[in-house]
């Protein structure tokens, strides 16, 4: 058999945990939440387009092209009275009318709105001024249309920064709690092989690294396909609903980074995990020997929250993001928040180089403590091999 | 009747040349040699600690050697046979919450068999050790005996053409322990040589071709159970009734061991004889062969008696 062959072979056992309830259960709760809170996030965010009726498909095209974008949505209705009765039922939220232009409302009108009706209406008063003092309006409004305040910002343009704050957050968050549940399947799955000393009769068929990248491989697909189905939650939520002010190119990038650090961050962090678990046999010993790596992605978590919010692209926040046990949660995070893609990519140089020197030294750590049964072995010794 | 799903028609001999082990400054395995031939089922003996698991797994290659060498039919052992080997360590395990089923087809894979190979010597060997009734259950839900049955499946699912169990007859029931010599016998008559580890000295007498007793990391005797036990030193069994203790003291060259005796060589038995008649009435008088016990305790002479049975 081919080493690929058998790495799969291993890696398709893992696979099974795709039908286990636990899986099924925590994917499908996390997708429920991310596209919840994207749908809370859309209706607590207010400034909703509003449903506006016409009854004059001609003046609807008018009004909605001179209204801020996405500010409107418009509806043609048969008649004034049908208009009317669907204000007061609270099915739309305005009525325009033409001739002279009026806005039927249920109370009180929204000031965009009447702002765009009103501007129009002025117009048309000057056009037919113009008209009767035999003027032709043509230069007037090339004359007016091309009238605009520039707007100077002192500190750059931050295109809907708080939104982008919350998205970045939940990216944080989930990236956490999958990182941190596949590494530790990885843990777990390493000593349960060795309480069981299953690992004996299977270091009698296959090597002890294709052993464990089977492992590896095969849990990262399971946390591939729980990564994804959640990000795909996201991305068909935010589609749908258009929470926030994103195209949907900007959204699918973000997505596919979000992705692609998941991968380096699982193979930085489940090496690590199945490196520690090695060095010792029961599963109880499993949280103390993890604890420094748990910390490490405990401490790249509360980096997105503490450190990007406040200056997302300084020099602390760029440095920090640049460190490979870092970088998994931090760049992602970055990307919401406006970092250039050139910074993924040489964010990606560094984790790498981590994820190839973690193959070895794990790889060695492995081979030298997996048959190893009783107590913890010193890292320095599994690493030596005595 | 073969119910093996895979043969080798290859088949050839298990060769230790000279193999040293040593963890740290204790040497495990001091020159080990020996060879099992092809259809042979070799007894492998020694006390706790003789190095007969270390040597196991040197040969599974789950330890490497510090020297010497491993050959399968004159060919250094390399993973394309290591992978048909028939295992049992002698730490016994399996995945807990596997599927028994499912846990030997996985097994019977990894040791090369197709899928569908692999489902077929997997219900044909759950039939064989009467393990059939739990195909579906988890290892862990098992009785004891049962796990081992299915341990023994695992060592054979795939066809092996040689077999190393490390003490295979450990917590056994009776009827397995019988399952267990038929298999081991089948498979050596199919070409398989065979290589098992035990303290159930009987046991080994009773199924092996051949014997060898290490000692220290060492093969201290090696063949047939009739050689081993003809090259032993003989012993004579006399009873006589209403004779004094101490009746034969005299007699040159003899030692006594209650009512067994040791000659030194040169000794005359005859002599023996005239001293018993002399002290009373001779109910029996015989040479005895030495047991494998017998031989397997002068062999590691130094320890306990207590300890070398264990």
């Amino acid at each position: 058999m081919n080493p690929l062959a058998e790495v799969w072979l291993v890696a398709r056992r893992e696979l099974a945990r795709i039908r286990s309830r636990m899986f099924v259960v925590v994917t499908a709760l996390m997708m429920v939440l991310v596209a919840g809170l994207l749908v809370l996030a859309k209706l607590l965010g207010g400034s909703s387009a509003q449903d506006v009726g016409f009854v004059s498909a001609e003046t609807a095209r008018l009004v909605t092209s001179v209204s801020p974008e996405g500010s409107i949505e418009a509806v043609t209705v048969p008649s004034r009275a049908e208009g009317e009765r669907r204000v007061r039922d609270g099915d739309l939220d305005a009525l325009v009318l033409d001739a002279p232009l009026r806005l039927v409302v249920k109370s009180s009108a929204d000031d965009t709105l009447r702002v765009t009706l009103v501007a129009l209406a002025r117009q048309a008063a000057l056009d037919a001024e113009l008209a009767r003092a035999d003027v032709d309006p043509g230069p007037l409004h090339a004359a007016v249309a091309a009238a605009d305040v520039p707007v100077v910002s002192l500190e750059g343009a931050e295109d809907g920064l708080e939104k982008r704050l919350a998205l970045s957050i939940g990216m944080a968050v989930i990236l956490f709690i999958v990182l941190q549940t596949s590494g530790l399947l990885v843990a777990q799955g390493v000593v349960e092989e060795k309480a069981s000393r299953v690992v004996e009769l299977l270091l009698s068929a296959v090597r002890p690294w294709r052993l464990m990248a089977g492992k590896v491989v095969g849990l990262g697909i399971v946390g591939l396909l729980q990564m994804g189905l959640v990000i795909a939650a996201g991305v068909v939520a935010q589609v749908a609903t258009g929470a926030f002010d994103l195209s949907t190119g900007d959204v699918l990038g973000t997505a596919a980074w979000s992705i692609v650090w998941f991968l380096v961050g699982y193979a930085i962090y489940s090496l690590l995990y199945a490196a520690a678990a090695t060095t010792v046999s029961r599963q109880e010993e499993i949280g103390g020997v993890t604890a420094p790596i748990q910390i490490l992605l405990i401490l790249a978590y509360m980096m997105a929250f503490v450190l990007l919010p406040a200056d997302p692209h300084g020099t602390a926040a760029r440095a920090a993001s640049y460190l490979p046990f870092f970088s998994p949660i931090l760049m992602p995070v970055r990307d919401v928040l406006g970092a250039a893609w050139w910074e993924q990519l040489a964010a990606l140089v560094p984790a790498l180089l981590t994820i190839a020197l973690l193959v070895w030294v794990s790889g060695r750590v492995y081979r030298h403590s997996v048959l190893h049964t009783g107590g913890r072995i010193a890292f320095k010794d599994a690493f030596r091999g005595r | 009747m073969s119910l093996l799903p895979a043969s080798y028609p290859d088949m050839g001999d298990l060769e230790l040349d000279s193999v040293t082990k040593s963890y740290g400054d204790r040497r495990a395995l001091d020159g080990l040699s020996f060879r099992v031939r092809s259809g042979e089922l070799f007894g492998f003996v020694g006390s706790n600690g003789a190095g007969k698991t270390t040597a196991m797994r040197i040969i599974l290659g789950v330890l490497a050697a510090d020297s010497g060498e491993v050959r399968y039919d004159g060919a250094p052992l390399d993973d394309s046979v290591r992978r048909t080997i028939g295992y049992m360590p002698e730490e016994r395990g399996l995945y807990p919450k596997m599927k028994v089923r499912e846990q030997l087809v996985y097994l019977a894979r990894l040791r090369g068999l197709s899928a569908n190979d692999a489902r077929k010597s997997t219900d044909v060997w759950l039939e064989r050790l009467g393990v059939a009734a739990r195909a579906g259950e988890e290892v862990q839900k098992l009785s004891l005996g049962n796990q081992q049955r299915v341990q023994l499946a695992a060592a054979l699912v795939h066809g092996p053409r040689l077999l190393v169990l490390d003490e295979p007859f450990s917590g056994l029931d009776p009827v397995a322990v019988d399952v267990m010599s038929d298999v081991l016998r089948e498979r050596a008559a199919e070409g398989a040589p065979v290589v098992f580890s035990s303290h159930q000295l009987d046991l080994v007498e009773r199924l092996c071709d051949r014997v060898g007793i290490v000692r220290d990391g060492r093969l201290v005797a090696d063949g047939s159970v009739d050689e081993l036990r003809s090259g032993g030193e003989a012993k004579l069994v006399c009873r006589v009734e209403g004779a004094a203790p101490g009746w034969a003291d005299a007699v040159p060259g003899v030692v006594a061991e209650g009512d067994v005796f040791a000659l030194e060589p040169g000794a005359d038995e005859q002599a023996l004889l005239r001293a018993a008649l002399e002290a009373g009435r001779v109910t029996e008088f015989a040479w005895r062969r030495p047991s494998l016990t017998d031989l397997f305790r002068d062999v590691v002479a130094g320890e306990t008696p207590k300890e070398a049975a264990a």
